[in-house]
């Protein structure tokens, strides 16, 4: 009865705890409250639409009526001609990307704060984030005659200096470059706003004490402002390996050539040549579940690394 | 030693200035000959890269401009951005300062639960029945409340709402305010900069939207202008490969139409980063705090 | 979300039931407006307005109700979200196999009777029966037909273009017209430096390296053999063209005119409209394009001319694709085959609103005032002719926003019910009404020396959609390879291994058994 009676009274001390923090909680769960509706509503009610990765899905029957068929798209996918070297190109020219690409805008967002506020500063930033607004297909186009090695602009230079022109676009080792190249162009002043905003938060005070002290503004950068952006550039790092799978299809599909293919033919194009038209829904769906995997789990290990780095000071 | 140092400031300057100099030059050259194409006419495109039009020809501007459908999609277009923007800071900041706050119970249950939906998704379909069986199709709020809130922006806000400092909050909170008051009178004033990125994000996404509204909205009186600039340069497209019986010569070419209407559509977003753009200005918090 | 599904479901189901138990001549609550007119409801990938001018004359013609869905971009996602809420039009306008077959196989479409065609639609049922009897074949699934199939009444014809200047600055006087004489004119242009720089620097010809069917099709024409098209062996077996013998002596041809200088390297990132750019701006000598934009006997000829200057019409002239060294001649065609109308599941027993829609299907190919409005609107407001005095001969002059902008075009309704016709036109014989006698003969010539369509008309086999795009990318890449020499026609017969493991044998298999069933017969 004693023992009864003290679970009994347990209990009630956790609902009291519960209650009592609900109560005192109560202004953040109203904050919380739009956000969450918005989830349910907008993003885990249609989420159930995953389930038809596992199903051979037919319009009319819909999510309810269509056949499961288990794993079977999945099949599809993996056992695929040259699944393998594939997945190779995918993630070498993602982690390229992510190599050059990533540090960038960062190293932009710093040298852009360095400058003296003014008419400069300002055109410089404007102009700097449009490319951001061109699509794949007109860089390409641009692409096309630029480096084209009798019309371009850049063999027209190259052959002033005596050098032999090049067909950039046909050339098996130029093809990855140009890829960074051409997204470091496009995307460069873009991401670099989340950064400046980041710096923008700065205690300016620090900076101040810190020329009192003798540092000189190389210094201030690499002691003061670099470390300041630390957690920003982890979260904005976590949150991009999730992506990894995704070598940019626009770019490349725009891009490449008969000659380059070997180099360019990453998961994207992959699924595209299956052949993804004509209503069939369940093989695309099994692709990006498959792809929403490989990225949880990326972040998830990263996520736990920058913890482990930044001893618990930054995570999601 | 003073000098030395100066020295190195000086350097600095020129090293920032330069690399500054030499990225927007790589810009404005081809923006500068997307303009070129823009304005020639069928008979001088070349292959080469034009530094000078030769002939300047306005058709494919006034092809863009002078069509009044164009303003009247512009219209909605600018009307979706703004209310979407507004719409979407609303929904941020209100789920992303709780999520911020350590003492608050639910905080790791609902982070997991924005970051899940950083990688699931229903897919078109379910999502398409889903804003039908809301109600929402034929109105605005299928193209604004979908976009609202993305796992990206929140865990950015969140993580901003973070590095401010944590007795600010903490005094308010003695002073009896409570959670509300702290995130619209404290905690939003000192996130300009990170609000402002948002902001910025939000308008270029809905500025460029253009799949959401051919699902949801059937009628085209209520069509974004993206739709209409796609529709027009298929059009062209398809005229310049010369289908029998169209008249190939009256459309100016399809490379004067894809330069305009990229120009077109850019400059709005020009306009607007100016205003933004003050709010990335260094020393905001200290204001902040001291205030 | 459940419930809502199965009880719209359930009303589709119940709808369908019902349409059934009714039989064909009471009037359905939904199908009919109130004052007793038939409504139909059609869906096609071109933008439309409601109410426009040519609905409203359709409407009043025919004595029905028209709803119309016209989506330009995204036309197969928009369709798939409107099935998914068991919204259906009663026909659609659906361009190929590969997106039908699987709505056929769902449940989306109806089943057709041939009878009922024929019946309502009797000068199609004659048109397509002319053309070719197996095309009714490309529409079936099972065994019953679900795409009304159409067909192109004229074919694209090709021309070669030259820069006739250059011709005659290295001496030759006649226009090429054997592969033979292509050869020595590419040789003395190659050599002869007939843009008198100095240097013999110009490049004869260019390609487009990365499309699958347009990579150098007029040469492979001039050699009897269409890559990328089903056709018959020396031993009368089913083959793709990509793997036959001549396609490879073709190759070699190339692959001699490339290490000769003849082809420029830049073909690997060409494409038709920089090829065009490059000869109209003088920087190859030759190149293929539509009779219709060389020639001054069409308004569109004329005027293409016009925007080039003077100088350059002076300059061209045009002749025949080349005639290879076994009298072959020709390029890519797509055939008779052009697209389809399908019927929406729930008309499968209204055989009447299928009849009403079959008749105005009819008429909008083979009835010259019905088919003239869909396509340009009422004379005067969409259209006058280009000489008043001439006629329809001289040709149709489209007011100038009817021709370039979509929203006006989708104002006036035009276009959009090409649904159910192919092209401008689908009967030559009207269409001929409105062009220039003697281009009408010209073209005859030129589509006589073009004959490569598909043996199976472009028939999907139930292999096509697993294997097509990758062995598509394989031709694309290897022939680019084989031409520039990157890889040599020495591994032809291991090209030809990896191409039949890769699906092509599959495929191949299949092609067979469809020809022998459908074809041969």
């Amino acid at each position: 009865m004693r023992v009864q009676s003290g679970v009994h009274k347990l209990k009630k001390t956790r609902w009291e705890k519960f209650t009592t923090s609900c109560y005192q909680n109560k202004y953040l769960y109203l904050l919380a409250l739009p956000g969450f509706i918005w989830l349910v509503l907008f993003a885990y009610k249609p989420m159930l639409g995953v389930l038809m990765a596992f199903q051979d899905y037919n319009i009319i029957g819909g999510l309810w009526d269509s056949p499961w068929v288990g794993f079977k798209h999945f099949q599809t996918f993996f056992s695929g001609k040259d699944f393998a070297p594939i997945m190779g190109n995918t993630i070498k020219i993602s982690l390229l990307q992510l190599l050059f690409g990533f540090p960038m805008p960062i190293i932009l967002a710093i040298i852009f704060n360095e400058l003296r506020t003014g008419a400069y500063k300002k055109v410089t930033q404007t102009i700097s984030y449009l490319p951001h607004f061109l699509s794949w297909i007109t860089i390409a186009g641009m692409m096309t005659t630029i480096l084209s090695p009798s019309t371009g602009l850049v063999n027209n230079v190259l052959v002033m200096f005596g050098i032999e022109p090049i067909y950039f676009l046909a050339e098996k080792s130029m093809f990855v470059p140009i890829l960074i190249i051409s997204s470091i162009w496009k995307e460069i002043g873009w991401s670099s706003v989340i950064y400046l905003a980041s710096l923008a938060g700065l205690d300016q005070e620090v900076g101040e004490a810190a020329t009192i002290d003798g540092c000189t503004r190389f210094q201030k950068i690499i002691y003061i402002n670099f470390p300041y952006l630390m957690s920003t550039v982890a979260i904005m790092l976590i949150l991009r390996v999730g992506g990894i799978l995704n070598a940019g299809f626009d770019q490349i599909f725009n891009l490449y050539s008969p000659a380059t293919y070997d180099v360019a033919d990453v998961l994207d194009t992959y699924v595209y040549r299956l052949g993804i038209s004509g209503f069939q829904y369940s093989l695309s769906t099994a692709i990006g579940l498959f792809k929403s995997v490989v990225g949880v789990i990326m972040v998830v290990v990263t996520n736990w690394l920058t913890k482990r780095l930044s001893d618990g000071e930054v995570s999601l | 030693m003073k000098i030395k140092k100066l020295g190195s400031d000086i350097a600095l300057d020129i090293f920032c200035y330069t690399i500054v100099a030499i990225l927007c030059l790589t810009i404005v050259i081809p923006f500068w000959n997307l303009f070129v194409t823009s304005v020639t006419p069928k008979s001088e495109m070349t292959l080469e890269f034009k530094w000078f039009p030769t002939v300047v020809d306005w058709g494919a501007w006034k092809t863009v401009v002078t069509s009044g459908y164009l303003w009247l999609c512009f219209k909605n277009t600018v009307v979706r951005t703004l209310l979407a923007t507004v719409v979407s800071l609303f929904f941020l900041s209100t789920f992303a300062y709780p999520i911020s706050r350590d003492e608050f119970p639910a905080r790791r249950f609902l982070t997991t639960m924005i970051m899940v939906t950083m990688f699931f998704t229903g897919g078109l379909i379910p999502t398409y029945l889903n804003i039908s069986e809301l109600g929402l199709m034929d109105t605005i709020w299928a193209l604004v409340l979908p976009g609202a809130m993305s796992a990206f922006n929140v865990i950015l806000l969140k993580n901003f709402f973070k590095q401010l400092p944590g007795g600010l909050v903490e005094a308010a909170k003695i002073d009896g305010a409570n959670d509300v008051y702290i995130l619209f009178r404290i905690v939003l004033p000192l996130s300009l900069p990170i609000l402002a990125t948002l902001a910025l994000w939000q308008l270029v996404g809905n500025w460029n939207a253009w799949f959401d509204c051919l699902l949801y909205i059937n009628d085209r009186q209520q069509y974004v202008l993206q739709i209409m600039l796609r529709e027009l340069q298929e059009t062209v497209a398809a005229i310049t490969e010369g289908g029998a019986g169209v008249d190939a010569s009256q459309a100016p070419p399809s490379e004067a139409i894809i330069a305009t209407s990229n120009l077109f559509v850019i400059l709005p977003i020009i306009c607007v980063y100016p205003f933004l753009q003050k709010y990335f200005v260094k020393g905001l918090t200290v204001g902040g705090i001291k205030g | 979300m459940n419930k809502k599904i199965v009880s719209v479901g359930l009303a589709a189901v119940l709808a369908v039931t019902t349409l059934s138990a009714c039989g064909n001549k009471s009037k359905k609550s939904g199908a009919y407006t109130e004052d007793g007119r038939m409504i139909i409801t059609m869906s096609s990938n071109v933008a439309i307005n409601d109410n426009t001018p040519v609905e409203q004359y359709l409407e009043e013609k025919y004595n029905v109700e028209i709803k119309t869905y016209g989506y330009g971009t995204s036309y197969y996602d928009k369709l798939a979200t409107m099935f998914a809420s068991k919204e259906i039009p009663d026909v659609m306008f659906i361009n190929d196999i590969s997106n039908w077959e699987p709505l056929a196989s769902q449940g989306v479409l109806a089943p057709i009777s041939l009878d009922t065609i024929k019946e309502a639609a009797p000068d199609h049922y004659k048109h397509i029966n002319e053309k070719n009897e197996a095309m009714w074949e490309l529409g079936k699934v099972n065994g019953e037909l679900y795409a009304i199939p159409k067909s192109m009444g004229q074919e694209y014809n090709t021309v070669t273009v030259w820069n006739n200047n250059w011709l005659k600055a290295v001496g030759i006087d006649k226009i090429p017209e054997t592969l033979e004489e292509f050869e020595v004119a590419f040789d003395k242009i190659k050599n002869g430096d007939p843009d008198g720089n100095g240097k013999a620097d110009t490049y004869p010809i260019s390609g487009i390296g990365g499309n699958y069917y347009r990579q150098f099709d007029w040469l492979f024409g001039a050699y009897g053999v269409m890559p990328e098209m089903w056709t018959l062996d020396e031993d009368g077996k089913v083959i793709n063209g990509t793997v036959t013998n001549r396609a490879k002596e073709a190759l070699t041809k190339l692959n001699e005119w490339y290490n000769k200088g003849y082809i420029n390297p830049e073909f690997l990132t060409d494409d038709q409209s920089t090829i065009q750019t490059r000869f109209i701006k003088q920087g190859i000598a030759t190149y293929n394009t539509s009779l219709n934009n060389v020639t001054d006997l069409t308004p569109s000829g004329r005027s293409m001319l016009m925007a080039e200057g003077e100088e350059y019409a002076s300059r061209i002239a045009y002749g025949p694709l080349p005639e290879g060294p076994y009298g072959d001649r020709g390029d890519w065609l797509w055939g008779p085959l052009s697209n389809f109308v399908c019927f929406g599941v729930h008309m499968k027993e209204d055989v009447e609103k299928q009849k009403v829609i079959l008749k105005i299907l009819n008429d909008l190919n083979y009835n010259e005032e019905v088919a003239l409005m869909a396509a340009y609107g009422p004379y005067g407001e969409g259209y006058t002719f280009y000489d008043e005095e001439v006629g329809k001969t001289s040709g149709i002059k489209q007011v100038e926003k009817y021709a370039t902008d979509a929203n006006a075009k989708a104002e006036l309704g035009i276009g959009f019910f090409n649904l159910l016709k192919c092209g401008e036109w689908a009967d030559k014989s009207i269409a001929d009404l409105y062009q220039n006698p003697e281009y009408v003969k010209e073209q005859e010539k030129y589509a006589s020396w073009n004959s490569y369509n598909d043996l199976l008309m472009r028939a999907n086999m139930p292999s096509t959609l697993q294997y097509a795009q990758a062995l598509q990318q394989m031709k694309i890449n290897n022939y680019s390879s084989f031409i520039n020499g990157t890889r040599s026609l020495d591994e032809w017969d291991k090209f030809v291994e990896e191409y039949m493991n890769a699906g092509g044998a599959v495929l191949q298999q299949e092609a067979q058994e469809y020809y022998d069933r459908v074809i041969k017969k």
